[in-house]
């Protein structure tokens, strides 16, 4: 469950300044620990650009942490860390060879990253509106 | 086993290639350097008793290899193949397990200059019987050639594969690929496997699952671990616990009758186990 003052910023940057009970629910039926902008984007209907905005400031405001992923060619996440610079330098994945599954070692630098969000577990510290 | 005796110094040396380091080291013991020099320093003897070590090196070693191994139930009648397309059997026990080696023949593509050319392995397969199921084992061979060359290569195809084989000691009608569904589930319900990619049927669908990070599907995430334990399994990837066995993963393709080991286990015989753990299960 996404905390309320998550919910409560979010309504904040929103066009009109207010959630719907379906939007409500639908944030709130995230998984905390692994938010993507298009989670966001789509439960909100906006543009690519507000759902990055909305998810920065909450992360601002120290309601969210920022991390990043790191993709096998197949689209696997193989890695997450909370910061680039931690992503182990190489990342096991899998491809196919001959019909039969394959182990490969692939340099992190090489795949493709993606971004996502998760709760702030030490949130709770810090007040509504404060910047963290 | 003229197949290897009569074969080059460099044959003998890529087929010693296939097996572990650590594996070449304790039986060679007293010869001393990298795997390259360990291999053709053992290559270059081709005496009977140095041919007749390698061999038991390679049946006693070959289950630490990386292996494509495809099971067979089996009739009754169904005997091991007294030979194999362009290939020899080197070692019996009879009627419970041969080993063959087979001649493959890379066709390559050097470049800077452009020059055609023949890369040549000798191929290890064992082939098992049990009362019910008839085991076939491929070890793999490695796909890169270029390190065997100085410069640019292609692979232009191969004289003989996995398909070829198969093809040819399944054409009695004897055997049928073994459905492995059961076995497997069985020691993924204990505990003993966790899977961190399945690929399975639906009733109006193939649909696969890769968990992020390997994690195990089953731990994670139950409600996929309950709706596949009723569908039919594809290619799916499973984990070992590193205090239950060396075989840290393997695939399988359960409906196929197909397991693959993908990287060199270091106990001899943890592959024997898996293998067996899933036939006895099934």
């Amino acid at each position: 469950m996404l905390s309320n003052k998550f919910l409560q910023t979010i309504s904040k940057l929103v066009p009109g300044g207010t959630l719907s009970a379906k939007e409500l629910q639908l944030l709130s039926s995230l998984n905390p620990d692994k938010i993507y902008v298009e989670n966001v984007r789509s439960i909100l209907g906006v543009s690519h650009r507000s759902a990055v905005r909305i998810l920065e400031t909450a992360v601002r405001q120290g309601l969210f942490k920022r991390g990043i992923e790191i993709q096998c060619p197949d689209g696997t996440v193989a890695a997450s860390a909370d910061a680039e610079e931690k992503l182990p330098v190489t990342v096991h994945c899998w491809t196919e060879e001959e019909g039969h599954p394959k182990e490969v070692e692939l340099p992190t630098e090489s795949l493709t990253k993606t971004t996502f969000y998760r709760l702030n577990d030490e949130s709770d510290s810090i007040t509504f509106g404060q910047t963290a | 086993m003229p197949i290897i005796q009569q074969a080059t110094i460099e044959d003998r040396k890529r087929l010693l290639e296939l097996f572990p380091l650590a594996n070449l080291r304790q039986e060679w013991p007293t010869i001393k350097g990298l795997k390259e020099e360990i291999c053709y320093s053992v290559a270059a003897d081709a005496t009977q008793p140095q041919i007749d070590k390698v061999t038991k090196f390679i049946n006693e070693n070959l289950s630490c290899c990386k292996q494509h191994v495809y099971i067979f139930s089996r009739d009754a009648s169904a005997t091991l193949p007294t030979t194999v397309p362009h290939g020899e059997k080197i070692l019996e026990e009879p009627g419970v397990r041969s080993l063959y080696a087979i001649r493959v023949s890379y066709n390559i593509v050097l470049r800077d200059p452009l020059e055609d050319g023949v890369l040549e392995f000798l191929w290890p397969v064992r082939i098992e019987l049990t009362p019910q199921y008839f085991i076939a084992r491929f070890v793999v061979l490695e796909k890169n050639p270029s390190s065997y060359f100085d410069r640019p290569v292609y692979v232009g195809g191969k004289t003989v594969d996995e398909k070829a084989v198969l093809s040819e000691i399944t054409a009695s009608g004897l055997l049928s690929p073994a459905d492995l569904n059961k076995g497997i589930k069985k020691l993924w319900a204990d505990g003993l496997i966790d899977s961190t990619r399945t690929k399975y049927k639906t009733s109006i669908s193939t649909a696969s699952e890769a968990m992020d990070e390997e994690r195990g599907i089953k731990e994670f995430n139950p409600e996929l671990y309950a709706a596949v334990q009723a569908a039919p399994l594809y290619t799916t990837v499973f984990q070992i616990p590193e205090d239950k066995s060396s075989v840290c993963t393997f695939s399988t393709d359960p409906s196929n009758g197909i397991i693959g080991f993908t990287r060199y286990s270091e106990k001899k015989g943890d592959t024997d186990i898996v293998i067996e753990q899933i036939l006895t299960n099934n």
